[in-house]
């Protein structure tokens, strides 16, 4: 599955690149040694969300998803056996994530605007 | 079937009585504790940029001032105190990170009536009237009493950013971490200088080419809030100087209706735009897009201060 995925992604590449310089261009990025460093948080002020917060966010969704994978909606069955408390703790959780993470659309504040 | 509807109703409040006290809780503890990537849409922060939290600890024991200085960054970078304070003048410089017009109003709201100032310098930057001031909102939450009027700007500015905002700076509130929270005068490459004034280290900018034609746009909301401020200093029977401060000219000429705002402005008072009144250079004289560096603010605050001193009445 993950072989898939990541081919998959790496094909689409030259689909969304302008030309091939440019998708060379951008594997050649891609793999390059900054593979192996450890991005600083200076470098995502102003961008969507930090990636270690969206390693967190898609690690937890995918470990639902496969936990829940039998059932017709992943968190079904999620803590069914549990006490409702739990239960409804975990609810508690994803709305809290929804308002915490959720995209919103406001004047983006960058501190060396005005 | 109806008793199925009453059971799912009786369920969902249960679940909405247990949720919402549960969503304070843990917006409380991410806000105090957790690392700031996983604070997205939380801006709860005592003492952020632009030493908010040391300007309105200072403003609320002020006392009268002949000068009062309103705006957005380029107010709070702009506006030496100490050069004005140099001619003799008792001034504050209420200026925040973004500040729009309805946060004015909210400062206004507050202050005015103890500052009781005899002239207002309201920098008039474009681009606050375009902002929906949500930034600026959760700017002052975090740093002063949640007040009514703060209340009437939640209501103005709404959004998740300022509920998620809103809650934290309730509690701080309560807790009294406000009142007893002291700011860093020197943070980084800033320095916080007493009445309001943030001197930022010498530093220039490095010119980016940047010749993409832009329009300045404006929100109703901001208008009107803009309006009604001018009416509330007129009604203090303050003299109200409208200015808009210089920026980078090589960014300023990529605007191309800056005299419709120009012509706005001068229907609503007495307005000055100095972006055409001196002649600055994007590199030596600011730091980055737009802000002024030291040597600018002091050759802005020169001409400003010359402008004062012909009209002596203003100050009277």
């Amino acid at each position: 599955m993950g072989t898939t995925f990541a081919l998959t992604v790496l094909a689409w590449v030259f689909f969304r690149a302008e030309d091939m310089a440019h998708a060379m261009a951008y594997l050649k990025g891609i793999f390059s040694t900054s593979l192996f460093t450890v991005p600083k948080g200076a470098h995502f002020l102003g961008s969507a969300m930090h990636p270690f917060v969206l390693f967190f966010l898609l690690g937890f969704f995918i470990l639902i998803e496969w936990f829940g994978r039998k059932e017709q909606y992943a968190i079904e069955a999620t803590l069914i056996s549990q006490p409702r408390f739990l239960r409804w703790l975990f609810y508690a959780l994803l709305i809290f994530m929804l308002g915490v993470f959720a995209q919103t659309n406001e004047t983006p504040f960058i501190y060396f605007q005005f | 079937m109806t008793k199925e509807i009453l059971n799912l109703l009786k369920k969902g409040l249960l679940f909405a009585a247990f949720a919402i006290p549960a969503y304070f809780v843990l917006l409380l503890i991410t806000a105090n504790w957790a690392p700031d990537p996983f604070k997205r849409n939380i801006n709860f922060r005592m003492g952020s940029y632009g030493h908010m939290h040391s300007r309105l600890k200072e403003v609320s024991e002020s006392g009268q001032v002949e000068l009062l200085f309103l705006g957005s960054s380029h107010t709070y970078r702009g506006f030496d105190t100490r050069l004005f304070e140099a001619e003799g003048w008792r001034v504050f410089n209420l200026g925040s990170s973004s500040q729009s017009h309805l946060q004015t109003q909210v400062l206004l709201q507050r202050y005015l009536q103890s500052l009781r100032p005899k002239l207002i310098i309201y920098e008039v930057y474009p681009g606050t009237f375009a902002t929906d001031g949500v930034e600026s909102s959760t700017d002052i939450l975090s740093n002063d009493l949640v007040d009514r009027y703060a209340w009437t700007m939640v209501l103005k500015t709404p959004g998740l950013k300022v509920f998620n905002t809103l809650v934290p700076a309730l509690w701080s509130d309560w807790t009294g971490q406000k009142s007893t929270y002291i700011e860093e005068a020197v943070k980084g490459p800033d320095t916080y200088v007493p009445r309001g004034y943030v001197e930022m280290e010498l530093q220039h900018y490095k010119t980016v080419r940047d010749t993409s034609s832009r329009e300045w746009t404006w929100r109703s909301k901001q208008l009107r809030a803009f309006a009604q401020n001018l009416e509330m200093l007129k009604d203090a029977g303050a003299e109200v100087l409208l200015v808009m401060a210089p920026i980078p000219p090589g960014h300023y000429r990529n605007y191309k209706n800056t005299a419709v705002f120009d012509s706005l402005m001068q229907n609503l008072g007495r307005y000055y735009n100095f972006n055409d009144l001196m002649l600055l250079n994007d590199s030596l004289h600011f730091y980055d897009a737009h802000h002024l560096n030291q040597l600018g603010v002091e050759a802005f605050n020169r001409e400003l201060i010359k402008l004062l001193k012909a009209e002596p009445e203003w100050l009277k």
